[in-house]
């Protein structure tokens, strides 16, 4: 039990809080990356290829909490402090994991506005909202809610691995007079894998004041699930294509209002995916169970009668498909040129997950030298942490570009503070210059 | 530029080095190889038990010897326990051996006789001779149905004798002759000659007549002797009669035969109900034995019940009243009707016996000692034929109607470690019932340590409550409704912790025993209990 809870809790302590992505973003084209993060943008060259497992590695785990959130010295020891943690916890606690990984992208400017984009990539999203509730109401105990209808709506998770496969165009005119580079990609999504609750769960439990039977009923809430199944049934052809199809839509633009000052925004992810295949649903929607005691002969098997109670709970699997959405995000960027190549950026980004939004603002400045360097350090903020610091940094020699870019900084490099961790790097190849 | 240049690579560096430097504040990190949990401290309330008993489960979960019990259409509850036995030695009424008689009868001619012409001597003689029976029963008549009857003659007289034997107490049943011999037998000159009859019994009747205080029967011998003339007799002759019967076996025997004792053999009745019940105190209302005996002798019974008693442990209870006071009779058909078997029954109940306050000692068993008296306060005639048997049946019945007060049922239960309850400091058990039961139940908690010393109890929490209002069969109109909370306090669970033992004690009392009434249980009652706990423990989740 110690050993699991220990495990439990350390674990999503040492990973990190929500990424926004507010560094790299920043970046603008400096590597071909960005444009899965704004579609306006191109790296500096005229061509360029990324390669599966070595160009484009983004990963990103988030929480709610860190290690010191949960853990409390007490002398030579240190305590797991359940209490103080669900004491600071906020509604709307959750994890996330997210990843991105270029299978193929390859890019080529067409004349010297344009610019075509071919690209292939995995995209896993899993969102993980605790059920702070539920853990109150078990930690508090039931008997202090005698005759009262408990209740727990906070039940939620994501999880979400899907292929795109797509073609972007991007292309720089002028719009009542002003230079505005424009860029759109069309994905073709197959769905790999989903599991989700869709209508939050909402949970009602009731101890009877006057016999303490327990009666948990649901409301709302189902379950959806895709994909497991082809695993377990070996269909390894299910992972190259499958009928799970979607499609979707990045945008972004950008406004060079003046000479200094240019706007923009990319609203990316924009889209669907409907599952058809190895796709089932199950409805908690006035699902219910109670634990109302054990007979005589059996009461050395309560905890068994219990569980027993657990699963008559009577919730109809079904296959069927169900479309979801992605989860999109929104980003809105203003920069000041400082310098010749070097820019003072606000940005503002909003992730969509599960309808809920959060948003973090970060402002930073990047520096580009020529083609072959490019450098970005961004300050940020967001609900529910502290300020942080984004660090990115990009080299070329060549055709040889290389980056590395990290987001949370102080939370990432403290560990026992920290709750998340994110960090995009990897090889591209770029050949030529951009039209001057 | 390169200055430009410098100055960046200079920053970055600075940067990297603030960032390596900073060790990811590694210093500050708790110390994860001595993590542990608190312990867990929320107020739980369950329901533990929410279970129906209904008697006729219980009846058949706890006795498994369903004979022992019968569930009536009305769902009354009768316990009841049979014995039977069989009596079956007639023997100890008559026994009737073989035996050996004779007798002799001398020449009339007492003196020497010298023949002057041809002469016959002629002798002719009735003989009784006694049956005997091994107590001197008086008997009428045996019908047998074995025995070898042996009539020997033997004369002495020196010439040839013409003689005929008959015996009319014993006839052929089926022709209506008696047994008679006829022969001529000659010495030849050198006597004594014989002559020797043997006949087998079966299939005939002795009539016996009784003369003091005897049983006789009748045998007539006519002989003659041919003397020729000058032929010469001493006056020393005789005839000489001898006779036996053998193996004597009889199918019908009548007579009057008196009065005699006999014993039954021991009967047990194991009375384990009481043992399920697991206590003492129940005062059944109207407990009954009833004896149904079928009596297949002729001749009337008087059975004895003052050995009966009654076995607590070593504790002897023994049987008394109107009806151990003196034998019962058991009727017998009279002789005109032999043959056939009469039925006598009699119940023991708590008008004629001490039968109730037996039967509230809970009992082990009874033990039935009966002693018989043959021809008890009758003076009619007997029978007893091969057949004649004294079937007994004894079926003690005790219908679930009773008083209780004070019943105990005690259980003692070995305790696993509760260690992981130490510093809760108060838990409550939380009790609703619905019971049909027309008794009062309340429950003791004793923590006992090894030595099986009280640590801590918990006494007088009530469990349920009878119902208080009842048809005119007895019958239960309305369940009781109860609700009851036993709370431990911080002391009370420190001694459930440090206790090897709990020891339970479930004390029951009938509606209104106090004003001696009974109640009836019927086998459809039930009882509905839930248990609830509630309590703010503290449970060590470090336990390995």
């Amino acid at each position: 039990m110690k050993v699991y809870l220990t495990l439990i809790f350390l674990t999503v302590a040492t990973i990190s809080q929500a990424q926004f992505n507010l560094n790299f973003y920043q970046m603008q084209g400096a590597t071909p990356q960005n444009t899965n993060y704004n579609p306006a943008v191109f790296p500096k060259a005229k061509v360029f290829v990324s390669l599966p497992g070595i160009s484009g590695i983004d990963l990103s785990v988030n929480n709610s909490f860190g290690m010191l959130d949960i853990l409390t010295e007490t002398g030579d020891s240190t305590l797991i402090d359940i209490d103080r943690f669900l004491a600071d916890q906020k509604d709307g606690a959750y994890f996330n994991a997210t990843a991105s990984i270029t299978d193929l992208m390859i890019g080529f400017r067409t004349g010297e506005n344009g610019f075509v984009t071919l690209f292939v990539n995995e995209r896993v999203d899993a969102t993980y909202f605790y059920p702070l509730k539920l853990v109150n109401f078990i930690w508090d105990g039931n008997a202090n809610y005698l005759g009262e209808s408990y209740e727990i709506d906070d039940i939620s998770y994501d999880f979400t691995h899907y292929r795109e496969i797509g073609v972007g165009y991007g292309r720089t005119i002028n719009l009542f007079g002003y230079n505005v580079d424009m860029g759109a990609r069309l994905k073709l999504l197959t769905g790999l894998f989903h599991g989700s609750i869709a209508d939050n769960i909402n949970m009602s439990v009731y101890t009877d004041p006057d016999d303490y039977s327990v009666t948990v009923s649901m409301q709302g809430g189902v379950s959806r699930l895709a994909g497991i199944d082809a695993i377990e049934d070996e269909n390894f052809a299910y992972l190259g294509f499958n009928q799970n199809t979607g499609f979707g839509v990045d945008l972004g633009a950008q406004v060079e209002l003046t000479d200094r000052i240019t706007v923009g925004f990319s609203a990316v992810d924009l889209g669907f995916i409907s599952w058809k295949e190895y796709s089932e649903t199950a409805s908690f929607n006035g699902a219910s169970f109670s634990i109302e005691g054990s007979s005589f002969d059996d009461i050395d098997q309560l905890a068994t009668a219990i569980v027993d109670s657990v699963e008559s709970l009577d919730i109809d699997t079904v296959a069927g498909s169900f479309n979801t959405t992605l989860n999109s995000k929104l980003f809105l960027n203003g920069s000041y040129r400082v310098t010749e190549n070097g820019y003072a950026q606000a940005t503002i980004s909003n992730y969509f997950t599960q309808g809920r939004m959060r948003s973090a603002f970060g402002i930073g400045y990047t520096q580009n030298l020529g083609n072959w360097f490019a450098a970005s350090a961004t300050f940020s903020a967001a609900s529910q942490r502290g300020l942080d610091m984004g660090l990115g940094l990009m080299l070329r020699g060549g055709f040889f570009q290389t980056y590395v870019a990290v987001d949370h900084i102080f939370g990432t490099m403290d560990i026992p503070e920290a709750s998340g961790f994110n960090m995009k790097f990897g090889i591209n190849f770029l050949f030529g210059k951009p039209p001057e | 530029m390169i200055n430009y240049l410098t100055t960046i690579k200079s920053y970055l560096v600075i940067a990297l080095g603030m960032i390596l430097l900073g060790s990811c504040n590694l210093d500050n990190l708790p110390n994860l190889d001595n993590t542990y949990l608190p312990n867990y401290e929320g107020s739980v309330a369950l329901l533990l038990v929410n279970d129906t008993v209904n008697i006729r489960e219980i009846l058949e979960e706890t006795i498994t010897d369903t004979s022992t019990y019968d569930i009536t259409a009305e769902e009354r509850i009768i316990f009841s326990y049979e014995i039977e036995t069989d009596y079956e030695l007639g023997s100890e009424f008559v026994e009737i051996n073989s035996f050996e008689d004779g007798a002799s009868i001398p020449s009339p001619i007492k003196s020497f006789f010298i023949a002057p012409i041809d002469t016959f001597v002629i002798i002719s003689h009735a003989f009784s001779f006694d049956f005997p029976t091994a107590d001197e029963e008086q008997l009428d008549s045996i019908y047998y149905k074995d025995a070898d009857f042996t009539l020997e003659f033997i004369s002495t007289f020196p010439y040839e004798v013409d003689y005929q034997i008959s015996v009319p107490s014993f006839v052929n049943l089926e022709t209506g002759d008696s047994i008679a011999m006829r022969s001529v037998i000659d010495p030849s000159g050198l006597p004594p000659a014989r002559d020797i009859g043997r006949f087998d019994l079966s299939g005939y009747r002795t009539s016996l007549v009784s003369e003091s205080d005897s049983n006789k029967f009748f045998i007539n011998l006519d002989a003659k002797i041919f003397l020729k003339a000058g032929e010469v007799l001493s006056g020393n002759e005789f005839i000489e009669l001898k006779l036996s019967i053998d193996g004597p076996e009889y199918d019908v025997i009548f007579g009057s035969f008196g009065k005699d004792t006999f014993d039954v053999e021991e009967q047990r009745i194991d009375l384990s109900f009481f043992e399920d019940l697991g206590g003492d105190g129940i005062v059944f209302e109207s407990p009954r034995i009833e004896f149904n005996i079928n009596n297949g002798f002729g001749l009337p019974t008087g059975l004895d019940f003052s050995r009966v008693y009654a076995l607590k442990e070593s504790d002897t209870i023994h049987f008394s009243g109107s009806f151990a006071d003196n034998p019962q009779t058991i009727n017998a058909a009279p002789v005109a009707n032999h043959g056939e078997v009469v039925n006598t029954i009699f119940e023991i109940n708590e008008n004629n016996s001490n039968l109730r306050d037996l039967l509230a000692s809970s009992p082990d068993e009874m033990v039935f000692n009966l002693s018989g008296y043959s021809n008890y306060d009758s003076d009619q005639s007997n029978w007893l034929d091969t057949e004649s048997a004294m079937d007994i049946t004894a079926k003690v019945s005790i219908p679930m109607s009773f008083q209780i007060n004070a019943f105990e049922y005690e259980n003692e239960v070995e305790l696993d470690d509760l260690s992981q309850l130490e510093g809760t400091q108060e838990l409550t058990l939380l009790i609703n019932t619905v019971n049909q039961l027309p008794l009062d139940g309340s429950l003791d908690l004793f923590m006992l340590d090894e030595d099986s010393v009280v640590i801590n109890s918990v006494e007088g929490s009530v469990l349920f409550s009878s119902p208080t209002q009842f048809d005119a069969n007895g019958r239960v109109l309305e369940p009781s409704m109860g609700r009851s909370e036993i709370t431990l306090n911080a002391d009370q669970i420190a001694a459930l912790i440090e206790a090897t033992t709990l020891k339970t004690v479930i004390r029951l009392e009938s509606y209104n025993a106090s004003q001696d009434e009974f109640v009836e249980v019927f086998a459809d009652y039930t009882l509905q209990l839930k248990i609830g706990i509630a309590g703010t423990v503290s449970v060590d989740l470090n336990g390995e």
